[in-house]
């Protein structure tokens, strides 16, 4: 069986592995999820989530142990132009000074780099074309290695903690001008981060990630739609029929986040919950089952080993 | 970071670079290992300097053969007698047989492997070049570098060897065919062989210090084995008329010129007509070898990433 490519998705994943030593764990076990094209999604989970191997491996620059992933309908590859991908460590050349470091993106990608885009990314800077990437600070090493990372033109970008290391004015402005950016080109892009307040203001779509698998996955909007934060009388018995994700006592009653089935009791206090206790209940609770809009297609994976 | 005028400000400041120029992957090469390769180049331009200085000496030794007679300039103890300006060639010749080509082993080992090892070549990985193109680039960058180097060497041996045996001024024996026998075109085919074991052992294993054993091993191994093979190979090739001279012995049937194998049993079996014809086959031997090790480099780097 197989399924046809899907141009509306930027970013397929399809029962993904991956583990860095033969005996070791799996950073990431049976990893899926769709990301649709134009969205602005945000890839968050607790450190060694896997979080930045996925993006790595949807840059190519790891290969999975098994399942697969496509970007824009194709396998992922080392070098895809439509693919741009902001690691975590901010890798440059330290010899190099800032203007060669332009120029090596725009020698790297020829006929598809943004030369005025990357300038606009690195003028706030002030660098001195004689600075050394090596001697600059790590905040201004993601200023660079963001300015490559846009200049390329891609239609999907993947940025592991773009923020990590910028001051609250530089974070600003850099949000600012990769937001207007992708308003501009309708660039995909997949930004992890610890910080889910910061996210909660950029992004329109949630890839949760625990344990290398996927724990929700959609648009933010769907996501906390099909949550509620309510607070009863009474116990966990009322809550039958909804999938309870997490629950604590509140004076003589309960508050839970539940993922509703149906209509509320007539005297629950009901709210959405914000995007915070849903990623941070759905973290305390590694048992609830996962949630994906739109629900994903059964995998490859799963169908060759049924036949099999 | 420096607090002096700005490479830009605004838009209009800064130089848009340009994509390319001519052979750019080359240009960046070339700026990241100028320092290495500049050692390299004082190291090459020492060798040349006693070769070009020790030439001067052979008009010393006809002097004195004219003056004492041929028979007592090859028997009998003279400071400029055959017996030790046969010595002093051999021992320039130290400097050119296999030297370039561990050196070459060592840089491009270290080289390649520390790129790994940062994970520098991530940032080149998403760019829009495939893998085996950047590397096959770099590679060939430093072989042709370092090759070029070697030549100039290659030549000033040459030139005092061929020199020497016209005017029958070197000893009689095996050192006189190791003198002129060894060195030549098959010298910077060892050099290729160098920068490809280098590779291969640089992105196997990952790690600077590792490689910075393992190229150099690698490719005298390789040497080791070929010299081997090659006496099974070309004992019987038909370009050479007669086969005389002695095993002298050895390890497992391997003797050496500093640290490069060699079957002395062919190399003693030689006459000067077959110089070419030894020298050009052992080159496509250790050419071909070397392309296996490169391919082999390459087929790491596809295993590891994602490709097409």
């Amino acid at each position: 069986m197989s399924y046809p490519p899907r141009p509306d998705a930027a970013l397929v994943a399809d029962g993904v592995s991956k583990r860095y030593r033969r005996r070791g764990p799996d950073v990431l076990d049976g990893c899926t999820f769709h990301i649709p094209a134009g969205v602005v999604c945000a890839l968050v989970g607790p450190n060694g989530a896997g979080k930045s191997t996925l993006l790595e491996l949807a840059a190519g620059v790891q290969r999975t142990d098994r399942g697969s992933l496509e970007a824009f309908g194709g396998q992922v590859w080392a070098g895809h132009p439509r693919v741009a991908h902001l690691a975590q460590h901010r890798p440059l050349f330290h010899r190099f000074t800032v203007a060669e470091t332009l120029r090596l993106g725009a020698r790297l990608n020829v006929g598809n780099w943004d030369a005025e885009l990357a300038t606009r990314v690195v003028d706030p800077g002030r660098f001195h074309k004689d600075d050394r990437i090596g001697d600059l600070s790590g905040g201004e090493r993601t200023r660079i290695a963001l300015a490559l990372a846009l200049g390329k033109r891609a239609d999907l970008l993947l940025l592991d903690e773009p923020m990590a290391d910028l001051d609250v004015l530089a974070r600003q402005e850099l949000m600012g001008l990769l937001m207007a950016h992708v308003a501009d080109t309708g660039t995909t892009v997949v930004m992890s981060s610890h910080i889910i307040s910061e996210l909660a203001d950029a992004c329109d779509h949630l890839l949760l990630l625990d344990e290398g698998t996927t724990r929700l996955c959609g648009g933010i909007d769907e996501l906390v739609a099909a949550h509620a934060v309510v607070t009863l009388p009474g116990g966990l018995d009322r809550l039958a029929g909804h999938t309870v994700v997490e629950a604590r006592p509140a004076g003589r009653g309960t508050s839970a986040l539940i993922r509703t089935a149906g209509a509320p009791g007539d005297d629950w206090e009901v709210r959405p919950p914000s995007l915070e206790e849903l990623v941070l209940a759905h973290l305390a609770a590694p048992g609830v089952p996962g949630l994906a809009f739109p629900p994903n297609p059964p995998s490859r994976l799963h169908v060759k080993e049924t036949a099999a | 970071m420096s607090a002096t005028a700005p490479i830009a400000s605004g838009t209009s400041g800064m130089k848009t670079p340009r994509p390319g120029g001519r052979l750019p992957l080359v240009r960046i090469a070339v700026r990241q290992y100028w320092i290495p390769l500049l050692i390299l180049l004082v190291l090459a331009g020492r060798t040349a300097a006693v070769l070009i200085h020790h030439y001067d000496g052979w008009a010393d030794a006809v002097a004195l053969r004219d003056h004492v007679g041929s028979r007592a300039y090859h028997f009998g103890r003279y400071v400029d007698d055959a017996h030790n300006q046969t010595a002093k060639l051999l021992s320039d010749g130290t400097g050119v047989a296999f030297r370039p080509a561990l050196l070459a082993a060592l840089l491009t080992g270290v080289l390649t492997a520390r790129e790994w090892e940062s994970r520098r070549v991530v940032l080149v990985l998403t760019q829009s070049i495939a893998p085996r193109r950047w590397f096959t680039a770099r590679w060939s960058t430093l072989a042709v570098i370092i090759a070029s180097m070697t030549v100039p060497l290659v030549v000033a041996y040459r030139i005092s060897a061929v020199h020497a045996l016209r005017l029958d001024l070197l000893t009689y024996g095996s050192d006189r065919q190791n003198a002129y026998y060894t060195i030549g075109p098959v010298t910077v085919a060892y050099v290729v062989l160098g920068v490809a074991a280098g590779a291969l052992a640089g992105t196997l294993l990952r790690r600077a210090w590792l490689a910075l054993v393992a190229g150099p091993a690698l490719a005298w191994l390789a040497a080791a084995v070929l010299v081997r093979s090659r006496a099974v190979l070309l004992l019987d090739f038909p370009l050479f008329s007669k086969v005389h001279g002695l095993h002298p012995g050895g390890v497992l049937g391997l003797q050496f010129y500093d640290a490069l194998p060699e079957d002395s049993y062919l190399i003693n079996s030689l006459e000067p007509g077959d110089y070419w014809g030894y020298q050009i086959a052992s080159s496509v031997l250790v050419l071909a070898l070397a392309a296996l090790f490169g391919h082999a480099a390459l087929r790491v780097v596809r295993h590891r990433t994602a490709q097409r």
